[in-house]
């Protein structure tokens, strides 16, 4: 049986999801796409997988990026660019106010209350906190794919659930 | 009418197929034949020949040994999704001084002034478990919290999950006929699993920050189920295992080619200079200049240094050992 077509791969402009990929220059994306079903006449929501082409690895799992498409593919599977990541996972900036936001307050006004209560030096505070990826492959291992343990070959399988 | 008896009939029908078999044997490899009425049955017959009989295959219990030579295949035992290695807790619970009295206490003024007989008998020691389970939780809590009232925030939420979990791991463990706690801990577990997920995809450094903090483990759920199958987990591993192989002889190639790399550059030397030697003898303007022959001695030099490093870094090894 051929392989299912990836249709996105001929556009020029895509808004992607990162999803774990152990590639070394590229990094892998779900798109979302609205497939019209004539009889029903009703749109369905598909998705497609798209490499681009990321060498430092700019692109962490769960980030929203914009991708642009390349004059010429560099391979078979990679026909993309990293332009510009649109919305990182987990640091959310207001888009009215430009003011940094957790769940559905502001960073500001957390830390302003929690001075009011007396603030102690155990609380978790934005300035010193390192950026993501300090505990990536440590005691984060959302990176890579994780998959279902079904050899017991005495080796540690890190990624193995 | 002449009627033929039984046992003459049989002979002349015995006959027939004597006839009908000769030109099936003098061709030597008929298939058809191995499926003949003849080979299946009747093996004692003369007509049976043990060159064209069967041809020898290779039998599937021969396989399976080929097989077992190159990939095992073990089914991984079942862990129970409450205990610690899957639930993702790296460590236990803080110890406690039992000689230290229960939480609010120490500030009462009446505890303060008492005997020391008196803060012997309310110490941690001669209190209900209950009282020590607040206190392990108030341990753990203390390490993430905002704020002296802070109860209600994520992180303290999931340091309570966290404390409770461990307490109750430890029971557990004591206790592993105790169903009502087993299926309270497996509650609880997935309470914290959907407190971190969202956790993460709200405030990313905050939720690395707290498995720092509280010696936490986060797996992501895998995106496809696959049941654990002999004959699908054999085939994976034959991938791997063929993977493997393809990468070791290209190492072993590319290792070949290195290390004629030497020869070849000193050859290639010696020839563009020779070449050149020969070109000025006949006035000849040279085709290569200085700058490639430099180029090449460079390279020559480069591969040199490496190799004396190898050396004098295997050296260092053989005096360890």
């Amino acid at each position: 049986m051929a392989a299912k077509e990836v249709l996105s791969r001929s556009a020029a402009w895509l808004l992607g999801r990162c999803v774990p990929c152990e590639k070394t220059n590229a990094s892998k994306f779900k798109v979302k796409r609205a497939v019209m079903d004539k009889f029903l006449n009703m749109y369905f929501t598909e998705y497609d997988y798209v490499y681009a082409h990321d060498p430092q690895k700019v692109c962490k799992t769960g980030d929203t990026v914009l991708l642009s498409k390349l004059p010429s593919k560099l391979t078979t599977l990679i026909t993309h660019k990293v332009d510009k990541i649109v919305y990182p996972l987990g640091d959310v900036t207001d888009p009215v106010t430009g003011k940094k936001v957790t769940f559905n307050y502001y960073r500001e006004d957390q830390d302003e209350e929690a001075e009011l209560y007396g603030s102690l030096p155990t609380r978790f505070q934005y300035d010193k906190a390192p950026p993501r990826g300090v505990q990536e492959d440590k005691r984060d291992l959302t990176h890579r794919e994780s998959y279902i343990k079904y050899n017991e070959d005495g080796k540690e399988q890190k990624y193995a659930v | 009418m002449f009627k033929m008896s039984a046992t003459l009939q049989r002979i002349q029908n015995s006959n027939v197929l004597y006839k009908l078999h000769f030109p099936i044997r003098e061709c030597g490899l008929n298939l058809n034949r191995q499926f003949s009425f003849f080979t299946t049955f009747d093996r004692n017959s003369d007509f049976l020949d043990a060159k064209c009989h069967r041809v020898p295959s290779r039998s599937f219990y021969k396989h399976e040994i080929e097989v077992k030579k190159r990939i095992q295949w073990q089914r991984p035992v079942k862990v129970p999704c409450i205990l610690p290695e899957k639930s993702g807790d790296l460590s236990g619970l803080p110890e406690l001084d039992l000689n230290k009295p229960p939480p609010l206490f120490d500030q009462s003024s009446e505890y303060q002034s008492a005997n020391k007989y008196v803060k012997a008998i309310l110490s941690l020691k001669f209190q209900y478990p209950s009282f020590l389970r607040e206190c392990k939780i108030k341990a753990v809590t203390d390490q993430v919290k905002r704020h002296n009232l802070d109860t209600n925030s994520v992180e303290v939420k999931i340091a309570k999950y966290t404390a409770i979990i461990r307490n109750m791991q430890v029971h557990y463990s004591k206790f592993p006929r105790d169903k009502k706690a087993r299926a309270d801990l497996k509650e609880i577990i997935e309470f914290r699993k959907k407190r971190m997920k969202l956790l993460r995809s709200l405030d990313y450094r905050r939720f690395e920050w707290l498995l720092e903090q509280l010696d936490l483990l986060y797996k992501p759920a895998p995106t496809s189920h696959e049941r654990v199958e002999r004959k699908k987990s054999m085939r994976w591993l034959a991938q791997e295992y063929i993977d493997n192989f393809k990468q070791q002889k290209l190492n072993e190639y590319r290792e070949k080619l290195d290390s004629q790399k030497q020869g070849f550059l000193e050859k290639k030397l010696a020839v563009m200079l020779s070449i050149v030697e020969e070109e000025k003898s006949f006035n000849v303007e040279p085709s290569f200049t200085s700058g490639d022959i430099a180029q090449v001695e460079e390279e020559l030099n480069k591969l040199k240094r490496e190799e004396g490093k190898d050396r004098s870094a295997s050296e260092v090894v053989k005096e360890v050992y």
